[in-house]
């Protein structure tokens, strides 16, 4: 079940575990199922269940990975609008934050 | 509540983009490979391309050159095919970061041959093992930054090594032991390590582990370099005068030690080449020796050991160096052009 949406926040990464795969996505550049799996410590299901959910809306791409021989690896990397959508996002969460943290100031 | 939500993504956020920037992982056979090729480079090549086997010094040095670059060519594809193999079976990715991590490893390599070749050609010879690990300990580090913590920890310990070695002016003969020693048994130890959860969790196990990293390194090397030199007792036995040793009409078959005393005149023969002026053969170099000193001969041939009076075995290879400090040309009138070599002979104290 997704999180509770705020104002202006963005619903589809505004959501625990795609927000984290955003995050790892933006430092790592690109990652498998299986690195996401093992870095987020879900199931499958739940995982493939997200991924599928941000590449519907366009912030993930998949792509195969070329090898010379075996079954290619499927790579998931963001997309730019992905990529500006996350950096919004995180602009955002600053932004409700802000009010707290200058309060701390003062 | 929507303040506690937002922070708690942020925290999220963070944790995740930390760990993606620390997600390159770097295989166990990379580096068991390297650093038993770099040490195998290092304990072999030397005697693979003997002085006595080329007559020509130029062929000598481009022939081992060529051969460490095949050598490290060689290993760097099998380990990118290990790598990948390896990749596709766990269905893993080879992130950006790492592709271009390659790239710095394939330059400071590249760069560690060009160092060796030109200080074949113009000296400083004796900081190559030292400046080998403090760039390869460069090349650790940089990976750590984007890995397991323990390769940057492992990486300062290398460069610190390099210097040090240098600074204090350790013999050499220890300073290659201590960079065989690095590679051939730290590298392998430390891609044990790095797959150690507790090594790369905990700050203090960090720390006592490159403790016992650094102690796996340079006791054996010490010991090793402590056992390397001359048996004292063994070649005793066959030690005779310089005028002993002139008598005899043939070359002994075993080693011997000759003595030669304070001021034995040493003719040295000058061999300069490049067509612009030839040796002068009535005016011959003599050097005259200041203080006692007794030469390992092996069939008639020095074998490189030599000691001063009352002082330890020394290996010419590793104890002798010789520098030419200044070089000054002069025309005068009157007197005529001259060439003035200043040059300082060192050994172990």
């Amino acid at each position: 079940m997704d999180a509770p949406s705020l104002p202006d926040l963005d619903n589809v990464l505004h959501q625990p575990v795609r927000t984290r795969i955003a995050a790892y996505l933006t430092t790592r550049g690109a990652a498998t199922f299986k690195e996401l799996k093992q870095e987020l410590n879900i199931t499958d299901g739940n995982l493939d269940a997200h991924l599928k959910k941000l590449l519907a809306i366009k912030y993930l791409v998949s792509e195969k990975q070329a090898v010379q021989k075996g079954r290619p690896p499927t790579l998931y990397k963001l997309t730019p609008e992905g990529a500006h959508a996350f950096s919004e996002y995180i602009e955002t969460l600053k932004r409700i934050l802000s009010p707290i943290f200058s309060k701390n100031e003062k | 509540m929507a303040a506690s939500n937002a922070s708690q993504q942020i925290e999220a956020i963070h944790a995740m983009m930390t760990t993606g920037q620390h997600s390159v992982r770097i295989e166990t056979h990379t580096l068991v490979l390297w650093g038993l090729t770099a040490a195998g480079l290092m304990l072999f090549v030397g005697d693979i391309f003997k002085r006595e086997y080329f007559s020509d010094p130029v062929t000598r040095v481009l022939s081992m050159n060529l051969f460490i670059a095949a050598i490290l060519t060689i290993i760097g594809f099998i380990e990118t095919r290990m790598t990948r193999s390896r990749r596709n079976t766990r269905d893993e990715s080879l992130s950006f970061v790492q592709i271009q991590l390659s790239k710095v490893w394939w330059l400071i390599l590249g760069l560690i041959v060009i160092i060796h070749l030109s200080m074949q050609f113009f000296g400083g010879g004796y900081m190559l093992y030292s400046l080998t690990m403090a760039l390869m300990g460069m090349a650790l580090y940089i990976q750590g930054l984007f890995s397991r913590q323990m390769l940057s920890w492992a990486g300062i310990g290398m460069i610190l090594l390099g210097l040090i070695t240098l600074a204090i002016k350790l013999p050499l003969q220890l300073i290659e032991w201590i960079a065989i020693f690095c590679f051939g048994i730290g590298w392998p130890l430390l891609a044990w390590a790095i797959n150690q959860k507790t090594i790369n969790t905990s700050v203090f196990h960090r720390f006592i582990f490159t403790l016992i990293w650094l102690s796996v390194i340079l006791i054996p090397a010490y010991t090793v370099a402590l056992l390397a030199s001359v048996p004292e007792d063994d070649i005793i036995r066959t030690r005779m005068s310089l005028n002993e040793y002139m008598k005899k009409e043939k070359v002994s078959a075993h080693k011997q030690i000759i003595s030669l005393p304070e001021g034995t005149v040493i003719p040295v023969k000058l061999n300069i080449s490049g067509g612009l002026v030839e040796v002068s053969k009535s005016a011959p170099l003599l050097l005259t020796l200041k203080t006692e000193t007794e030469i390992e001969v092996d069939k008639g041939i020095p074998t490189g050991r030599f000691r001063l009076k009352n002082k330890e075995w020394q290996v010419f290879k590793y104890d002798f160096r010789l520098r030419i400090t200044r070089f000054i040309s002069s025309l005068k009138p009157g007197r005529g052009p001259a060439i003035g070599v200043d040059t300082r002979i060192t050994v172990k104290d």
